[in-house]
């Protein structure tokens, strides 16, 4: 009968649970969904992660690559974040180029790296004006099920911390890079940004950490983004229901809990995984 | 049975100067607004041009509701399509994500319910960028919906905060301003009850220059708000 219910008119079996303040999936309405992550999933990556929002799954790898700075920044490296959301994720999606929703969050992806000076650029200069490093971030989506832009910086932000980057020397005579493969460093990461979403139902009801189906129910959607100081990396809300102040103070403050939640996770499996070694 | 489609067919066209609100709070405002409805009037275009001081300006048409290819026909909306064309050049990524903040902005204010399996067209052609681009191509999307008459539930303006070192606020900045501040941040509010439509942001600041911020975008927007009804007045008074 539920079941039923459910296909037929979505909304409503929706608004019978939020007015007790609980969701269908059990969570309370500040409640996120149980978060997984896997660091150095993929051996042959410089650096990957696998993050996991319930079902919502997002792999990482993080490939560094050589290549000649820019002319009018010649001792900074550059990031690439690229997010592809395939067929395989979900029925919404077809073959062929990045649609709207993939190019806007590899634009998110990057926004957040720059926005929150996470890694210096910098640090990631060979030599200056004649190599640097690219760190060309790839997400690919396996299960999409909401929530998408957390998943991805929760993925970028665990896969970063396990890069271990070549020493490089240049070599004088021949001008060539040379590289020792068994010397390794890790990158200098300075801050840790985590991103909270929130979906509005109603114009009145605040859903931490939206599936798939609460989305698309969804009248607006609401991503911050925050670091360990407590600052703001970047929000981003679209359109949909208007918001006062005092809602979005509330919602930074749910997004600062979580930040640290997320944080102790990131930092329990990095301490698993050198234990394991 | 789906609902019927409608036949008739809006097209509005505005060209929007960005108002400056560098004055708000000094007495008295600086504000020279420089403002046409209805620029496909060749006569307005003529005046446009001797307008033209440096200042942001976007030029921006709405058409709709108007017949759709069925692969992107919506069964109980409107589809809004927003096309934001870059001076010179094709658009990049960076467009393409600034299309979606404004087609979304839209999406809220108009009532899409009521025009299904139709199509909402908004083209914005940016004509100068001296800063404060974004809030500009909302400000000329709204007056653009506005002018082309079709039902919203709310009118929005965008307003550009900057935050520099010191943790010094300004409004609408300058290209220059942009470039040196520490943060900026788009705000989009509404005209109802004065809330926060959009936000998209550059570089790092804390809840409270968010706060900031926000008060004083809501301040702004009023002003811009008067200015709309004002202009909407003025062209109606005319002809």
């Amino acid at each position: 009968m539920a079941a039923g219910f459910k296909t037929v008119e979505p909304l409503e079996y929706y608004r019978k649970f939020l007015k007790e303040s609980c969701r269908p999936d059990g969570r309370e309405l500040t409640q996120f969904r149980t978060t997984t992550i896997n660091i150095g999933s993929i051996t042959t990556a410089d650096g990957s992660a696998l993050a996991k929002l319930g079902n919502c799954t997002v792999i990482c790898g993080i490939k560094a690559e050589f290549a000649a700075p820019l002319a009018d920044t010649p001792s900074k490296g550059y990031i690439v974040p690229n997010v592809e959301l395939t067929p395989l994720c979900s029925s919404r999606f077809r073959p062929g180029p990045p649609g709207e929703e993939a190019q806007m969050a590899s634009q998110f992806i990057a926004d957040v790296i720059d926005n929150s000076q996470m890694i210096l650029k910098e640090d990631l200069c060979i030599s200056s004006g004649k190599l640097v490093w690219v760190l060309y971030c790839d997400f690919i989506c396996l299960d999409y099920d909401g929530n998408l832009l957390d998943t991805c910086v929760c993925a970028l932000v665990a896969a970063l911390r396990n890069v271990r980057l070549p020493a490089v020397k240049i070599n004088e005579d021949t001008g060539l890079a040379e590289v020792n493969l068994k010397t390794t460093s890790p990158l200098k990461i300075l801050k840790h940004p985590i991103a909270t979403s929130f979906a509005v139902f109603d114009d009145t009801f605040l859903l931490v950490d939206p599936t798939g189906e609460e989305e698309s129910l969804a009248t607006g959607l609401l991503t911050i983004v925050m670091d360990e100081d407590e600052r703001l990396c970047s929000i981003r809300k679209p359109g949909g229901s208007a918001l006062s102040p005092e809602k979005l103070q509330e919602c930074i403050s749910r997004a600062i809990t979580r930040h640290k939640e997320v944080q102790s996770l990131v930092n329990e499996v990095l301490e698993s995984v050198k234990s394991e070694k | 049975m789906l609902p019927q489609k409608q036949t008739c067919c809006w097209a509005g066209c505005i060209w929007w100067l960005q108002p400056t609100l560098r004055g708000i709070g000094a007495t008295p405002p600086l504000l020279h607004y420089v403002f046409l409805l209805a620029c496909h009037r060749p006569r307005c275009l003529l005046l446009i041009n001797s307008f033209l001081t440096g200042d942001t300006s976007v030029l921006a048409g709405v058409y709709g509701p108007a017949e759709i290819k069925v692969s992107k026909e919506l069964h109980d909306k409107a589809t809004i399509e927003v096309i934001l064309r870059p001076k010179v050049g094709l658009p990049a990524i960076q467009e393409k994500s600034q299309e979606l903040l404004i087609r979304e902005t839209c999406e809220s204010a108009i009532m899409g319910a009521l025009h299904p399996r139709s199509s909402i067209t908004i083209v914005l052609q940016i004509v100068s960028d001296a800063g404060s681009l974004l809030a500009c191509c909302l400000n000329a999307a709204c007056t653009a919906l506005m002018d082309a008459g079709l039902p919203l539930r709310y009118l929005f303006c965008g307003v550009t905060c900057v935050l520099d070192t010191d943790g010094h606020l300004t409004l609408d900045p300058s290209s220059k301003q942009q470039k040196e501040s520490r943060a900026v941040l788009i705000l989009a509010i509404e005209s109802v009850e004065n809330k926060v439509l959009t936000v998209a942001s550059r570089g790092a600041y804390s809840a409270t220059e968010l706060q900031q911020s926000i008060a004083a975008a809501q301040v702004a927007a009023q002003k811009i708000f008067k200015f709309y009804r004002d202009s909407a007045r003025r062209r109606y008074s005319k002809s």
